[in-house]
């Protein structure tokens, strides 16, 4: 059941964004339901003006009851909140993930943390997370404290 | 190859990409031809050409030689392989008896007594026909026809669609019979027409899908996730109908309301769809004006309206929200949050949209 629920949901997503694409955000590779690749541009007037950086999407197939799984690949923005390993620390991917949020508009909050953002620097404890932390940012147990960026 | 043991079989290329030959299948001998689409000789990539007595036994085998061909590793095992499932058909094969003569003489004068404006399909058996007839108020409809070999011994077998089970199916000796029958029944059924082509034609039907003629049921948008689910009686077209609400508490309680004070109003000169217009002091927006007023029924979980042959029937209770859900989305995320409590089979969560309290219960 959860199979036919989870590849409609994701055709649906995929033509809504080929069709009407939000600014700055593009299909890179979407050639099957399990993870897509999508282009984010620094939005102009922000700190990452004129940058390129690539997410990746992996869905389980309990997606949306699940949150998908969701890292910067290739040129990892420097950000207070994102881990040169390419973890985010954002609560929608985690503990406040909702079926009503949608790969849309997981890109778009991700925008919205990049843009403002103030100080491009790397999280505090950057250097002892990427050592301990699991391939998937869903294993980590996030705090998620700062709100201001 | 061996041509000891395929001696009726050639190469017609230099590379031997390609053979053409007899296969003797129970003293049959059947015209084929073998070509390799790419030149790395394996089999996935093949054609197969063949005489038409081949093609027709291979008729409806096609997954059964596909995955033969997957199987086998080289040319002279799928063969044999090739042999054995031609010698399976050929076994299993009944072969129907033709039809006599006066099968054919007694179809033809039918046709012309009918008139052939009237055939609208005949099958390449001649043993399945359909034919168009239009009933008083022009409405086109289609009698399906299936002819028995030992016609004219045996009756027709025919079938159209109208909302009665009991008459759908019908038996005559002759294609006049058939319509006349059908004259008459599609008669009958005018005035049940009349108010579903009133209700198609003025409103916006969620369901069916794509009405057919013997559906006498329309679930009809009314806006702000709400609908309304009608029923016409068969006999009694213009009376007052069944009929069922659904959608935000907030939103249906109104319309009861209206209801319980307007029923006695019920007008029968007036089509089933005036009539709930007017009891429920509304009007039914159409498709159209829906479009452009971004009227939303798709699931707010899985993002669709269709979802297993159910329809978003769940909706929010928060009249700000009122968002709708299939009960099977909005049961397995309520499920999956820890916060959900459940109480026997009901989950009482909070709606992934408003945050405002929601239940739902599990499908009976």
């Amino acid at each position: 059941m959860s199979m036919a629920l989870f590849t409609k949901r994701l055709a649906k997503e995929l033509s809504d964004l080929k069709i009407n694409p939000p600014v700055g955000i593009e299909i890179e590779e979407a050639e099957t339901f399990k993870s897509w690749k999508l282009n984010l541009d620094g939005v102009d007037g922000t700190l990452y003006a004129g940058e390129r950086f690539a997410l990746e999407f992996r869905f389980s197939p309990n997606y949306p009851m699940e949150s998908p799984e969701v890292v910067f690949v290739g040129n990892i923005p420097i950000h207070p909140h994102i881990y040169s390993n390419g973890h985010i620390c954002l609560n929608v991917l985690y503990n406040q993930w909702s079926p009503v949020l949608s790969v849309r508009s997981i890109c778009l909050s991700i925008q919205s943390m990049l843009s403002s953002c103030t100080c491009k620097e790397p999280p505090p404890d950057n250097s002892h997370y990427i050592r301990t932390a699991r391939s998937s940012p869903k294993l980590t147990q996030w705090s998620f404290h700062d709100d201001s960026v | 190859m061996n041509p000891e043991k395929f001696p009726l079989l050639s190469p017609i290329d230099l590379e031997g990409l390609s053979y053409c030959g007899f296969i003797t299948v129970k003293g049959q001998e059947l015209f084929f031809q073998f070509q390799h689409e790419d030149s790395n000789l394996t089999l996935r990539n093949v054609k197969l050409y063949g005489c038409p007595n081949l093609k027709r036994l291979l008729h409806g085998h096609e997954n059964a030689l596909q995955q033969r061909l997957e199987q086998c590793t080289n040319f002279s095992e799928f063969f044999l392989d090739l042999k054995d499932l031609l010698e399976f058909i050929m076994i299993s094969e009944k072969p129907e008896p033709m039809p006599t003569g006066r099968y054919y003489l007694s179809l033809l004068s039918e046709l012309n007594s009918i008139g052939w404006e009237k055939l609208e399909i005949l099958d390449p058996s001649l043993r399945n026909l359909t034919l168009k007839l239009s009933d008083s108020s022009s409405r086109k409809h289609s009698i399906h026809i299936s002819i028995p070999t030992s016609y004219p011994h045996a009756l027709l077998n025919a079938r159209a669609d109208i909302p009665s089970i009991s008459m759908t199916q019908f038996q005559a000796t002759n294609l006049k019979d058939v319509i006349n029958y059908y004259s008459k029944e599609f008669g009958n059924f005018q005035e049940v027409w009349a108010m579903l082509d009133d209700i198609d034609l003025n409103t916006w039907v969620l369901e069916p899908d794509k009405p057919k003629r013997s559906d006498l049921m329309r679930r009809i948008a009314l806006g702000n996730h709400c609908s309304l689910k009608i029923e016409i009686d068969v006999n009694h077209p213009r009376r007052e109908c069944q009929y069922e609400l659904f959608g935000t508490e907030s939103l249906i309680v109104p319309l009861h309301i209206k209801i319980a004070k307007n029923w006695n109003n019920w007008d029968i000169n007036l089509t089933v769809r005036r009539n709930f217009e007017n009891i429920l002091e509304i009007t039914f927006p159409t498709f159209q004006t829906s479009l452009s007023s971004d009227i939303n029924f798709d699931c707010g979980i899985c993002y669709s309206y269709h979802f297993e042959s159910t329809i978003p029937d769940q909706s929010c209770n928060n009249n700000k929200c009122g968002q709708s859900f299939h009960r099977v989305c909005l049961y397995s995320w309520l499920q999956a949050i820890p916060s959900t409590k459940k109480n026997f089979n009901t989950l009482i969560g909070n709606c992934p949209y408003c945050n405002d309290v929601i239940s739902t219960t599990r499908e009976q």
